[in-house]
């Protein structure tokens, strides 16, 4: 039969891992809270007709956040056969209070107890037969890691979905509540399913204002509704969603006294309770962060990395390169398709592609540093600057993102409620150096300051120090002035970073790359190397007497203050819009980088006639704020949902960056 | 002759790249795929629920 | 009466009631800070200002803004 299964669970639970394994598919699991913003889709391994949707990690089914509506739309108009609750039984109290309102959608369940193998290792024991009894479903132990129990999952799901059989056993309330819950329930009886009755009983108790819309209940019914909760709230001294929250945890702890037995911990202090205290400490935790990204920065970029860029260089010059050229140079095809194909393509591609290694390196370490729970931990630190500026440490997130590519961390800034903050996350968000910014600066730093380890990470620096001023100062105009966003973020325990995970990350991150490279930055090469060498009057000429040189010329005294006013860095700088990578390609093509090693005193020569370190600083500068490539700048559009702020947001970034820029040369020419 | 042969190979690789982006964009998809394979967020936006 | 803003750290107290309504705080309740149960205050950020605290079994973290809502039992 064709089923429809559900994953539902927690942040962090490990529903991803699951996800991957029933689907075999390879989507990428981080130790954050809230991996998964929209649902997903697979199919099933075993039977491909079954379709699974890994749903987002929630902690509830409440109104208020965005994963939390999709995920209750999803199960109440989508109509799953079956859910499968994947609950992280480390963390079993907190889990289970999900389970309860799931059971309420009336949909047959069945729980992994996922991560079992972490409860065994730490001596507490759960009894999975008392578990089962409560809640009246199936409980599997399972460990995404190791594999276990997934089978066993399944079977049990497909054969609950096939019998439709519920027999769930809901939670119960005080009995005060649930007087109140069946006068409700006797309102709304003709208006809703049989099988929702108690939920939207609930729902409507707790006045969750998506749910009274959506029912459309006339307003004699709803003030007796109203009426019922007054009673309630004044007779038990709480507000409604607080009584419910509460016996909804005493219900839970009843279950959890019955199943749960936690071995006495000697002095509570775990290996994560050590690594906690040296990268939280007072002291020790702001130089600690900013010493991990340089790190980083510099084992990617400048060690390790740099090792890789003469073997990249040595296949795209000196094996495809010199060959092809050879096999044309052969069969007589003419200088100009030559020049085309060899300088043109090869060498555009080959400028951006000789980074590859570099990136996976880098993308290795963040996922690294990610998977093992460091990241929040981050959040946790620079919550306070952020806030500072009205934004929580939850925009960290996008800007983690950032690292990689502006798109998805402009996406998701969706998942910050307010309005305000998400607008001006996804402005600021592309100050953090993207991957396709990395090349420009890897450029810059192989000529001009080989021997300098702080130039790179310090664009790191800058960003951020950029995002936190226009922060402070954006908060002041109107706006955006307002509350600061709320910050209330379970710290994942550290674990073993996951090395399957993190690879799969690194590889993907690779592979998007070289897929751009191939494609929109071989057209662009393509395309740039045609206009600079030909004429308007289309004949084969220097470049310095080329369309594209003429056109240059006449955007590069906007950028003289700057220190680069020549037409080939204007052109760079256009050129960049389409993807920031294409910044290298056409400083590879119009200097000829692509042609020539790293060691060869000619491209040093040829890139230092046109840039001076300190020009060269302030090019990389204006690259690092200057309006993002094309698709996010759509992005932003898309998410701001409003050309006038995709406006602003552009004008802002080119603005900062002009005036950082300006700043950087101006104030250096006086040192230098 | 060689510059017929190679121009057509050349110009047609290129040709087919620019008519897939320009597809892929009218779907929805974005051009820039940085990690979007592997990218939990929301890169698959297109797919709405 | 003390909220749990003024709780010191390595202090566990017991959450007496919860002041407030609206997203915040019914995201504090999902997240299992609920009357009768127990908080420890494990750690404050470097910055003074979010706190970590220990609620069933596992690690959160909130702001002192929000902790101030927050009443314990003496």
């Amino acid at each position: 039969m064709a089923f429809r299964i559900a994953l539902a669970g927690n942040p962090n639970s490990g529903k991803t891992s699951i996800f991957n394994e029933l689907t075999g598919s390879t989507q990428y699991v981080g130790n954050w809270p809230g991996v998964t913003v929209e649902k997903k889709e697979g199919y099933l391994k075993s039977d491909k007709r079954c379709m699974i949707v890994d749903l987002p990690g929630i902690y509830s089914l409440s109104p208020y956040t965005l994963e939390e509506v999709v995920t209750r739309d999803y199960l109440l108009d989508g109509k799953p056969d079956v859910i499968i609750n994947i609950v992280d039984a480390t963390n079993l109290e907190r889990n289970l209070y999900l389970t309860t309102q799931l059971m309420e959608t009336g949909i047959p369940m069945v729980l992994a107890l996922n991560m079992i193998d972490v409860v065994h290792k730490s001596g507490d024991t759960i009894d999975t037969r008392a578990l089962s009894q409560s809640l009246g479903c199936p409980v599997i132990e399972t460990s995404a890691v190791t594999g276990v129990g997934l089978k066993e999952v399944v079977q049990k799901a497909l054969a609950y979905a096939e019998s439709g059989n519920t027999g769930l056993l809901q939670a119960g309330f005080s009995k005060t509540t649930e007087k109140a819950l069946s006068s409700l329930t006797e309102l709304i009886a003709d208006s809703v399913p049989p099988e929702l009755l108690r939920w939207y009983a609930i729902k409507l108790f707790e006045q969750d204002e998506k749910v009274m819309n959506r029912l459309k209940l006339p307003a004699t019914v709803l003030s007796e509704i109203q009426a019922h909760i007054k009673r309630t709230e004044t007779e038990m001294d709480d507000s409604a969603e607080s009584i419910i929250t509460n016996e909804r945890y005493n219900h839970i702890t009843h279950i959890t006294a019955r199943c749960l037995v936690r071995k006495a911990r000697i002095g509570n202090t775990t290996i994560s309770d050590k690594i906690d205290r040296v990268v939280t400490n007072r002291w020790l935790a702001l130089p600690l962060f900013f010493f991990a990204m340089w790190a980083v920065y510099y084992v990617s970029i400048q060690s390790l990395g740099d090792v890789t860029i003469g073997w990249v260089e040595w296949i795209f010059n000196d094996l495809i390169g010199a060959n092809i050229a050879r096999a044309l140079g052969s069969i007589g095809t003419s200088a100009w398709l030559t020049g085309l194909v060899v300088e043109g393509i090869i060498g555009g591609v080959g400028a951006v592609i000789t980074f590859v290694p570099q990136m996976m390196i880098l993308f290795f370490f963040l996922a690294l540093m990610e998977d093992c729970g460091y990241m929040a931990r981050v959040a946790f630190i620079m919550d306070r600057i952020f806030r500072k500026f009205g934004l929580s440490g939850k925009s960290f997130i996008p800007m983690l993102i950032g690292t990689g590519c502006s798109v998805p961390a402009i996406m998701a800034s969706r998942t910050i409620e307010n309005l305000r903050d998400r607008r001006m996350t996804i402005m600021l968000t592309p100050f953090i150096p993207c991957g396709a910014k990395l090349p420009v600066f890897a450029l810059f730093v192989g000529v001009f300051f080989p021997n300098n380890t702080f130039v790179g990470p310090s664009m790191y620096l800058i960003g951020i120090l950029a995002i936190i001023v226009s922060g402070i100062l954006l908060k002041r105009t109107r706006l955006f002035a307002g509350d600061p966003a709320p910050f209330v973020m379970e710290l994942p325990s550290y674990h073993m970073p996951r090395l399957k995970g993190v690879l799969i990350h690194m590889w993907d991150r690779g592979k998007a790359f070289i897929k751009k490279a191939s494609t929109i930055i071989a057209v662009a090469s393509a395309g740039i190397w045609i206009l600079q060498s030909t004429s308007w009057g289309f004949q084969m000429v220097e470049p310095d007497a080329s369309i594209l040189a003429s056109m240059g010329r006449i955007l590069a005294p906007v950028f003289r203050p700057l220190g680069f006013g020549f037409w080939e860095a204007a052109v760079a700088t256009i050129t960049g819009l389409l993807a920031k990578e294409t910044i290298v390609a056409t400083l590879g093509i119009l200097v000829g980088v692509g042609e020539v090693t790293e060691n060869d005193p000619n491209l040093i020569l040829r890139i230092s006639q046109l840039f001076t370190p300190l020009s060269a600083y302030a090019f990389m500068i204006f690259t690092l704020f200057a309006a993002p490539c094309a698709a996010a700048i759509g992005a932003t559009r898309r998410e701001m949902q409003s050309a006038r702020w995709t406006w602003i947001a552009i004008l802002f970034q080119t603005g900062i960056a002009y005036l950082a820029a300006l700043l950087v040369f101006q104030i250096g020419s006086l040192f230098v | 002759m060689a510059d017929i042969v190679i121009g057509i190979i050349v110009f047609g690789i290129l040709g087919t790249i620019v008519y897939r982006l320009f597809k892929a964009a009218k779907k929805g998809d974005n051009s820039c795929g940085h990690g979007c394979n592997g990218c939990p967020y929301a890169c698959d936006g297109s797919k709405k629920h | 009466m003390r909220t749990l803003k003024q709780v010191q750290l390595g202090e566990t107290v017991v959450v007496r009631k919860i002041n407030g309504e609206g997203a915040t705080m019914r995201r504090i309740m999902d997240m299992g800070i609920t009357k009768g149960c127990q908080v420890t205050i494990r750690k404050v950020a470097p910055l003074g200002d979010p706190i970590e605290v220990t609620v069933r079994g596992y690690e959160l973290s909130l702001r002192k803004a929000d902790a101030d809502n927050i009443l314990i039992q003496e």
